[in-house]
């Protein structure tokens, strides 16, 4: 029996835990601020514009462009194809973004 | 709302409105300045001890070598320029003449050019409804051109980049969230926070609305690349990418990317009173209008930090003792102005010395770098010959 309270309240811990981190990244619209993205999404998003930008428009290696968009907390991959004109981003298995470079008249654009 | 243009640019800048081409009759008021070159040409300075003396001490201060965790100023170049011809350039390691750089914010006074554009080109009134250009303004039809030049439209804009909670960052959610397909949309979709032209408020948003009432007016007259035909061609911007949203619009806050060699054609552009190579491109009193400090720039705002003057997509020297503010950068020439980006970039004007000075810059550590202090070294090594 006490065993299995202790279970119950270590299952409430985790799911309370769960919920929190969730939360704080931002997954429940409206709870963190006006703008439904989370964290993780805006963080994809953003390394995969800008080093997409920084690759293909900017012509910066792909050591540096990596470097140059490198936020904190660094949780969002870098991830170029360079045949193909396009960086991919992945932010905590569940998020992820591409951009693709169009030319040199309008740069690169989330796909 | 008074307007912002002297009163006697205002009678000519009206005359303008309506003529589309520009007549030669136009070109006679364009200042008397050296033809800017096609390709740059550097001056032959001599090593006189007083400009070896002041290019050390800028380049002590600008170029410091780099620190360890991206700390500290990191300048990537500087570039200066006098009389149609470099007085100096410097670039950090692996970066040169050829190598474009992101300007960031500096884009808003390229916007606030093509606005001028679409106003020489009679396309577009300074105290136009934003609803005579854009379909779909929502309940925002008291917003005009000119509030949107200021930065003043009173939308409910939060302008933050880093720090948390992000979700609350408009400017996050355009460039990057739920508004970055359409982002004049998603700014229209943006409540009030004061009537517009009461406050000063720096918006991103602000700005890529204004590039989708100025394609809305050119777009139609000059085609899908206007921005090209009206004003990057005409500068020879060749290394200008201006980046556009899904809906393409461009993103005419944040996302113009150049060589720091045609950055300065912006910066020479307005040096000559919107004139190049003899022929008007601004409409005459928008150079003025736009280095003017703003009727809401004069007022209060929540948000306004100190140094924040504002004229229309450029920042200002001007003191405005009505809010307390000196003058923004100390030992500068109040007539400087500049387009500002994030990160460090800059183009500054100062027209009583006859000088644009670039810098591009990767600085992720805020406050490391002092503008004034750097242009007051930029400027020393511009004046000497």
């Amino acid at each position: 029996m006490t065993r299995c309270r202790w279970g119950l309240a270590a299952a409430g811990l985790t799911v309370a835990a769960a919920l929190g981190g969730l939360a704080y990244l931002g997954v429940f619209p409206g709870l963190r601020g006006p703008y439904a993205n989370a964290t993780p999404e805006l963080a994809a998003a953003y390394r995969a514009k800008d080093g997409c930008t920084c690759l293909f428009v900017l012509r910066r290696s792909p050591a540096d462009c990596r470097s140059w968009t490198e936020a904190s907390p660094d949780v969002a991959s870098f991830e170029p194809d360079a045949v193909a004109g396009t960086v991919r981003s992945r932010a905590l298995l569940f998020w992820s973004a591409r951009a693709r470079y169009l030319g040199p008249r309008e740069g690169c654009r989330l796909e | 709302m008074a307007s912002d243009m002297p009163s006697s640019s205002s009678a000519v800048a009206a005359l303008l409105l309506g003529l589309a081409p520009l007549t030669p009759a136009t070109r006679a008021a364009c200042p008397d300045l050296p033809a800017w070159p096609a390709d740059w040409s550097v001056a032959p300075w001599a090593a006189t001890p007083d400009r070896v003396s002041a290019i050390d001490a800028l380049e002590s201060y600008a170029f410091p070598p780099r620190a360890p965790e991206r700390e500290g100023i990191r300048t990537d170049s500087v570039l200066v320029v006098r009389g149609g011809t470099i007085a100096y350039e410097r670039y950090a390691d692996r970066y040169g003449p050829g190598s474009p750089h992101a300007a960031w914010s500096c884009a808003k006074s390229l916007t606030s050019a093509l606005a001028g554009v679409a106003l020489a080109h009679g396309a577009l009134g300074l105290d136009d409804s934003i609803c005579r250009h854009l379909p779909a303004p929502g309940n925002h039809c008291d917003v005009t051109v000119r509030h949107l030049l200021q930065l003043a439209s009173g939308l409910d804009w939060t302008e933050s980049y880093e720090g948390m909670p992000l979700q609350g960052s408009s400017v996050l959610a355009m460039l990057y969230g739920v508004g970055r397909d359409d982002m004049a949309g998603f700014v229209l979709s943006h409540g009030r926070r004061a009537p517009p032209g009461a406050r000063w408020n720096y918006s991103s948003g602000d700005s890529v609305l204004l590039a989708a009432v100025v394609r809305a007016a050119l777009e139609p007259r000059l085609g899908p690349d206007w921005p090209r035909v009206a004003l990057l061609d005409p500068l020879g911007m060749r290394s200008a990418t201006l980046e556009r949203d899904a809906s393409g619009t461009p993103v005419g806050s944040s996302l113009l990317h150049a060589t720091p060699r045609d950055l300065a054609r912006l910066g020479l552009l307005y040096l000559s009173d919107g004139c190049w190579h003899g022929e008007r491109i601004l409409p005459e009193g928008f150079v003025a209008a736009s280095t003017a400090v703003s009727g809401p720039s004069r007022a209060p705002a929540a948000r306004r930090e100190a140094g924040d003057v504002y004229g229309f997509g450029w920042w200002l020297n001007r003191p405005v003792p009505d809010v307390g503010q000196p003058v923004p950068w100390p030992g500068v020439p109040e007539d400087a102005f500049a387009a500002r980006g994030h990160w460090g970039q800059l183009v500054a004007v100062i027209p009583s010395l006859g000088l644009v000075i670039v810098r591009t810059a990767d600085d992720r550590e805020e406050r490391a770098f002092d503008l004034a202090r750097f242009l007051a070294l930029a400027i020393a090594v511009g004046r000497e010959r």
